[in-house]
C-alpha cells in the first residue's frame, strides 16, 4: 500500500501539476504567431484562467504562516526601501523614454530590445511566459 | 518632458542599463542579507498590493505587459 501524503504533500503534488499544466500551456501559447488574432485569444485564456483562479483560492483557507518581517512595514528600514526603490523605478523609466525618444534602435536598447533578443528563442520566450505567470499570480493572489 | 532633445551615443546608454541593473541587483541583495531590516522588492510589492486601487493598476499592467511581450511583439 502506498504511503498517504499529508496536507503539505498534496499541496506540493497540486502545485507541481499546475506548473505542468502552465509551462505545457506557455510552451503552445510562445509559439503562436506575433500579432495574430489566435496569440491574442491564447493571451486573454491565460489572463482570464490566472485571475479565476486567484479569486476561486480566496475562498480555500491558507495554511501559510504569516509573512516574515519583511512583508510588514514595520521593519526598521521600509521608509528607506520605499525611497530607494521609488527611485530606482525613475531611472528605469527615465533611461527607457530617452532610449525611446533616441534614434536608431539598434544604438539606442530599450527593454523591449533585451526581452526580444531573449524571445528569439522558444525556450526564452517559455522562460519570460513562466515568469510573467509568477508575478502575474503574486499580484492577483 | 522632451526626451527627444536628450540625445546619448550608443555606448552612454547600455552603461546606463548596466548601472541600473547593477543597482537593481545590488539592491536586493543588500535587502536579502539585511535579516529583516530592509523588505525585499517582493516585499514591498505585496506591501503595496494590499490596496485594491494599487493591485488594480499592477494588474492591468501586468496585463499589458503580456500582450506586449507575447502579442505585440517584433521577434
Amino acid at each position: 500500500m502506498p504511503p498517504r501524503l499529508d496536507r503539505t504533500g498534496r499541496q506540493r503534488l497540486g502545485w507541481g501539476a499546475v506548473w505542468i499544466a502552465v509551462l505545457t500551456y506557455g510552451w503552445w501559447f510562445t509559439e503562436r504567431v506575433p500579432f495574430s488574432d489566435g496569440a491574442f485569444r491564447a493571451l486573454v485564456v491565460a489572463i482570464g484562467v490566472l485571475l479565476a483562479a486567484a479569486v476561486a483560492r480566496r475562498f480555500v483557507p491558507s495554511t501559510r504562516a504569516p509573512g516574515p518581517v519583511t512583508s510588514r512595514r514595520g521593519a526598521p528600514g521600509f521608509r528607506t526601501a520605499v525611497a530607494l526603490w521609488s527611485a530606482i523605478v525613475v531611472a528605469v523609466v527615465a533611461w527607457e523614454l530617452i532610449a525611446l525618444g533616441s534614434s536608431p534602435r539598434s544604438d539606442h536598447p530599450t527593454i523591449s530590445s533585451f526581452v526580444e533578443s531573449v524571445e528569439m528563442h522558444h525556450i526564452g520566450r517559455l522562460v519570460l511566459f513562466a515568469g510573467w505567470i509568477g508575478l502575474g499570480w503574486m499580484l492577483a493572489s | 518632458m522632451d526626451v527627444g532633445v536628450v540625445t546619448l551615443s550608443h555606448p552612454v546608454t547600455v552603461a546606463g542599463w548596466i548601472v541600473i541593473a547593477v543597482i537593481i541587483a545590488t539592491a536586493t541583495i543588500g535587502a536579502l542579507v539585511s535579516r529583516g531590516r530592509y523588505p525585499t522588492p517582493v516585499a514591498l510589492l505585496r506591501s503595496a498590493i494590499r490596496s485594491l486601487t494599487v493591485r488594480v493598476v499592477l494588474l492591468a499592467g501586468w496585463a499589458w505587459v503580456g500582450w506586449h511581450f507575447f502579442v505585440h511583439t517584433s521577434r
